[in-house]
């Protein structure tokens, strides 16, 4: 009988931690005056808030509120100055002297100078993501004074602004002690200081990223537009949460768990923008789906022709419409930028989005092509690749092409890739970039080593003129270059969508490349 | 077998249902209406019409047509798993539970694969081999055949106690001959038990992997990737989850029904083994 | 009694030396590496092998195993490459959501089919054990993900009864109120396992009916209750102990497509952003602690027959 008079007892135990649970109040005890908060779901957890050596967006989005860099772009993607006052162009545009603002402060409350922003460079130079071109054409940086910095190009080199003013990857300015301790690996949490409108609290795993207003936060004077202008924090207090499911964040949305959602998927576009709680808003930004061809070795090295006849192949339409759905959520831009952005050209797209198999399957044939299986190397972990390979792979398959879609996580796919032998198509996606030659295929040592003479020719044209219409022009050629050697092939451009509460104001009509909160207020 | 159906009515419809499934799966490109893999991109998400019988998917693909394509897959797909759980599973069990020596490595072998969290065990395991019919096979039977070991490998042992089996010993038969004539008979019923289990819980698992984005290559339809990427879509083409779903939940349930039905009238020796799956 | 604990224990180690080096093989098995997640999908050959030096990873692999084996030794599982943490550390973050997690979902299992089974075994073969029976299995056939999102979708967009994902921990908190967070999930992972210990529970409580000290007791004039209750029922727990054993140790290894489903920071979610970012210490610790909690409740399990059935005794390991 004991035993069950245990058992007893062990299940009322039970039923009464059952109870509790379920009658667990959900309201907090009200404080005064409550701290404001804006809770942010993203679509992942970046491992660092790094951005010199980070290329991950959401990285940028979280990072972009603490750290700052010394140019930002506006509304119309202008590079614009931030931390700097000011710049001047020397000796046909070999030597730039930039003037920094004074009284900008870090979070640990010394004042930012030339120092720091020498040792941040310096770091970015050597180790950042996206400097390995500009460290070819750089020579030397110099501290003026307290204020003032130039940088010595070898030959006259000017997508530097554009370069300083992208923080994805780019040069973010860090505390000397920070940037000077800091090599290749992330910087550790405890180093985030930066002289953003929010400070780093704390990064709980898997919970969130908790960021708090920095009072002393030194403002410019212009109006706030895009990421430009004043950038003083409104909400004290944000907190940015990794929620990797789309369906569940959006849920976390409409139950008022979430006040801001990052990309929601497009199958929820319809229904989203019919509900009256929530506000839609389209990224301006560009996403490009891109097939990158394998230049190196297998069947599509130096075979233009072969590459010409998968171009045909495709039905751009038919892609986009399926893979993305919502008309509203992409267009048929065979241009590599968009068409409101000064790197737009229609050179050479007249051969984009032909859609003629019968055609495609002739050239195929007069190139050569005898049935060889074509690899694809696809990262399952972005749906958006996986579902423009499922409609490429039919559209090549009709076309006569032999094709082996292999689906691998991201990290297998970016070591399969590295070896040449292993493949001929991969794919992967980039953001538009206002500085079109940091496009990876424009580095030679990207997978997919696109590096013929012609290609090198115009690049170092470009980068040497510093007149932007002519510059322009230049572009465009390149662009002609790769509608006929084809290192790649975009699908067409994309846009992410996010949502949010109809109780947030000061955000703007779409959302910048990473969106950013500062302004906003909750109703 | 026809006395245990005539007992219990719901397993007549339940087997009923299962030789529907395998005629759709078998005559699939008579049955279904459109090709499984046609994309019709003008269409894409419609609901139940005439055209259609059970509505298209995001890519526009008929879905009735997938469900029944669907069926050689999924059906395969799970079958594989049972074969390559029962045959390496059997074989490492009896020889565990024969030979001392092997016993030791083969069993703490099992005993470490069953730490492995079931799902993870097939994610690495898919990591490592890549993408492919034949890898998902592996990598989710790999679970199933350590389950079969451990229960194979206790029945040998109960069986070699039996005093027939020790006579013949006695009697100077070959192992060999004693394990193939005497050992594996007796365990036709238990497998055949723990093996419709399987395979309805085989079935389950590889939609969980297709969910992760790493189950059967998507230019094969199977239950389960439609499941997986039908749940994208549950409230605007809520017919993308409610149909495969319904598909799965009857098939492993005629199974399990069926299972049971098998286990229940088990020799009762083998019944405390076969009964913690 | 003693003697065989300790002997379990020591056998425990040749499986826990066993499971090091399988987990290590995959974990470098799989391609990719953390130089290449650690440095992004822009980063170039050089840079990236210039990383893998750094970390130690072009030294032969037989090197690297007993430079962390060393450490593991010594009770040290090494640090994670991605968090500023130990191994140790960012499995004790994750571990609190997962015991809660799993122990919760426990509670529900048993609230829900103890009583269902033993009905189920009362009234057998009659409308409602069949009626039962199906229902179990039909539950066992949702898929977890599907189950998940629905309940998300009712109790917590709809009705607004529940949080939807997430969960602030309740140890640093102090805030019991958190455990509200795991209310759906634990559901969405309890009513698919149901399934398996109704029929445990029924199936061996019909097993104990047909023994012959539970003819006994009816000859005894005991009520059929009294029967059932004292009899049938704590003598099939044996057999229902060992599946719950089995069960719980499932759950708390993590419920992989239920905590991605609600956001929730456990292990299962530890082990599959680890896996994506190739973070090695953290696989491997984290599948050894798994080992090891699984063979210490195996063992748990084992000693619970005894005190619930005396007439087992210790005499070898099955």
């Amino acid at each position: 009988m004991k035993k069950s008079k245990k058992f007893r007892f062990l299940s009322s135990v039970m039923m009464a931690v059952m109870l509790l649970t379920l009658m667990a109040s959900p309201f907090a005890i009200a404080a005064e005056e409550e701290p404001t908060v804006l809770r942010v779901a993203v679509e992942n957890e970046p491992n660092t808030l790094d951005n010199q050596v980070v290329t991950n967006d959401c990285a940028s989005t979280i990072g972009q509120h603490i750290f700052e860099t010394l140019y930002t772009y506006d509304e119309d993607y202008n590079a614009v100055p931030l931390l700097a006052e000011s710049d001047e162009t020397l000796e046909d545009g070999k030597v730039v002297k930039i003037t920094l603002r004074q009284g900008v402060t870090f979070h640990n409350g010394k004042e930012m100078t030339a120092e720091d922003v020498y040792a941040s460079l310096t770091r970015w130079l050597e180790y950042g993501s996206r400097s390995s071109q500009m460290r070819e054409y750089i020579d030397s940086i110099e501290v003026e004074d307290a204020y003032t910095i130039t940088l010595n190009f070898k030959q006259p080199y000017s997508p530097w602004k554009n370069l300083f003013a992208f923080i994805n990857g780019g040069p973010a300015i860090y505390p000397k002690e920070v940037a000077e301790a800091a090599t290749q690996e992330p910087i550790s949490e405890d180093q985030y200081i930066g002289t953003g409108p929010y400070c780093f609290v704390e990064h709980e795993q898997a919970r969130y990223f908790k960021l708090e207003k920095y009072e002393d936060y030194a403002a410019r004077d212009e109006e706030a537009e895009g990421l430009s202008g004043d950038r003083t924090g409104q909400m004290d207090e944000i907190d940015f949460i990794p929620v990797a499911n789309a369906s569940t964040r959006i849920n976390g949305l409409l139950a008022g768990d979430y006040d801001y959602v990052r990309i929601a998927t497009s199958d929820m576009y319809e229904d989203l923008s019919a509900n009256k709680d929530v506000v839609v808003s389209i990224n301006k930004g560009t996403k490009m789906p891109l097939m990158f061809f394998n230049s190196k070795a297998g069947i599509f090295k130096d075979n233009y022709k072969l590459r010409q006849a998968v171009l045909t192949a495709l039905d751009m339409e038919e892609i986009m419409s399926i893979a993305v759905g919502p008309e509203e959520l992409w267009d048929l831009n065979g241009s590599i930028n968009p068409e409101w952005n000064m790197f737009y050209s229609e050179e050479g797209i007249d051969t984009w989005n032909q859609a003629d198999p019968e055609k495609a399957q002739q050239m195929a044939e007069e190139a050569g092509y005898q049935g060889e299986p074509i690899v694809i190397l696809i990262n399952n972990t972005q749906q958006l690749h996986v579902d423009i390979c499922t409609v490429i792979a039919q559209q090549l398959e009709s076309a006569g092409f032999n094709v082996d879609a292999q689906r691998l996580d991201a990290a297998a796919q970016q070591a399969k890739r590295a070896d040449e032998t292993q493949w001929d198509i991969h794919f992967t996606h980039h953001i538009f970039s206002p500085e079109p030659i940091i496009y990876n295929w424009m580095n030679a040592g990207y997978a997919g080593w696109w590096d013929t003479e012609e290609k090198r020719d115009l690049v170092s044209k470009y980068v040497a003129e510093t007149d932007p219409e002519k510059q322009a022009k230049i572009w465009s050629d390149i662009q002609a270059l790769t509608y006929e050697q084809i290192p790649v092939i975009k699908t067409g451009d994309c846009y992410e969508f996010d949502v949010y509460s109809v109780r947030l104001t000061g955000l703007d009509e779409r959302v910048p490349l990473w969106p950013c909160f500062w302004r906003v207020t909750l109703a | 077998m026809f006395n245990l159906l005539r007992k219990r009515k719901v397993a007549i419809v339940a087997s009923v249902f299962l030789i529907a499934v395998l005629i759709c799966g078998i005559f699939a490109p008579l049955i279904s209406t459109f090709d499984p893999n046609e994309t019709h991109g003008k269409d894409r998400l419609s609901t139940i019409n005439s055209t259609y019988w059970l509505g298209t998917d995001n890519y526009g693909r008929d879905i009735f047509s997938r469900i029944i394509y669907g069926t050689r897959m999924s059906l395969v797909g799970s079958l594989g798993i049972v074969v390559f759980a029962v045959v390496l599973g059997v074989l490492l069990g009896v020889v565990a539970g024969y030979l001392r020596s092997a016993q030791m490595v083969i069993m703490r072998l099992a005993d470490v694969l069953m730490a492995f969290p079931p799902l993870l065990l097939a994610m690495m395991l898919m990591a490592i081999m890549g993408s492919g019919v034949f890898n998902v096979v592996i990598a989710i039977g790999a679970y199933y055949m350590t389950r079969m070991i451990r229960i194979i490998y206790s029945l040998t042992l109960k069986i070699k106690e039996e005093t027939y089996i020790e006579a013949m010993h006695a009697q100077g038969a070959s192992t060999l001959r004693i394990i193939l004539r005497h050992i594996v008979p007796n365990l036709v019923s238990p497998i055949i038990v723990q093996a419709t289990f399987t395979f309805s819980s085989a079935l389950l698992q590889m939609a969980a992997l297709d969910f992760l984005g790493l189950g059967i290559p998507p230019q094969y339809p199977t239950w389960g990737n439609m499941l997986s990427e039908g749940s994208r879509f549950m409230t605007r083409a809520p017919w993308m989850v409610v149909i495969p779903g319904l598909v799965i939940v009857l098939t492993v349930l005629s199974i399990n029904i069926m299972g049971d039905l098998l286990r229940d009238n088990i020799d009762p020796k083998f019944r405390d083994i076969v009964k913690g799956t | 009694m003693l003697r065989y604990i300790i002997k379990r224990v020591l056998s425990m180690i040749p499986s826990l030396i066993l499971t090091s080096i399988m987990v290590f093989l995959m974990v470098h098995l799989i391609p990719g590496d953390p130089a290449i997640t650690m440095l992004g999908d822009s980063a170039t050959e050089e840079s990236i092998e210039q990383m893998r030096e750094e970390m130690g990873l072009n030294q032969p692999l037989v090197n690297q195993y007993f430079i962390w084996m060393g450490k593991v030794v010594h009770g040290d599982l090494g640090d994670s490459i991605f968090q500023n943490k130990s191994v140790m550390a960012t499995i004790a973050d994750r571990a609190e959501t997962s015991v809660l997690l799993g122990v919760m979902a426990m509670i529900l299992i048993v609230l829900i089919s103890l009583p269902i089974g033993i009905i189920a075994a009362v009234k057998v073969n009659t409308w409602l054990d069949q009626g039962i029976s199906s229902l179990a299995m039909f539950l066992a056939s949702v898929p977890a993900f599907w189950l998940g999102l629905n309940l998300m979708l009712l109790f917590s967009v709809k009705l607004g009864w529940l949080p939807t994902s997430g969960f602030p921990s309740v140890f640093r908190s102090g805030d019991w109120s958190n455990l509200r967070y795991l209310i759906l999930p634990s559901i969405s992972i309890a009513l698919p396992n149901t399934a398996l210990i109704i029929r445990m529970t029924r199936s061996s409580m019909l097993d104990v009916i047909k023994e012959d000290y539970v003819r006994t007791a009816r000859s005894k004039g005991l009520t059929e209750n009294a029967v059932y209750i004292k009899h049938v029922f704590r003598n099939s727990l044996i057999a229902v102990v060992s599946s719950l054993g089995f069960v719980f140790a499932s759950l708390i290894s993590g419920t992989v497509v239920t905590e991605s489903v609600f956001s929730l920071p456990g292990v299962g979610q530890l082990l599959v952003s680890s896996i994506m970012l190739r973070d090695y210490p953290v696989i491997q610790g984290v599948i050894l602690i798994i080992a090891l909690v699984f063979m210490i409740i195996n063992l748990l399990v084992d000693i619970s027959y005894a005190k619930i059935d005396p007439r087992i005794r210790y005499t070898s390991a099955k």
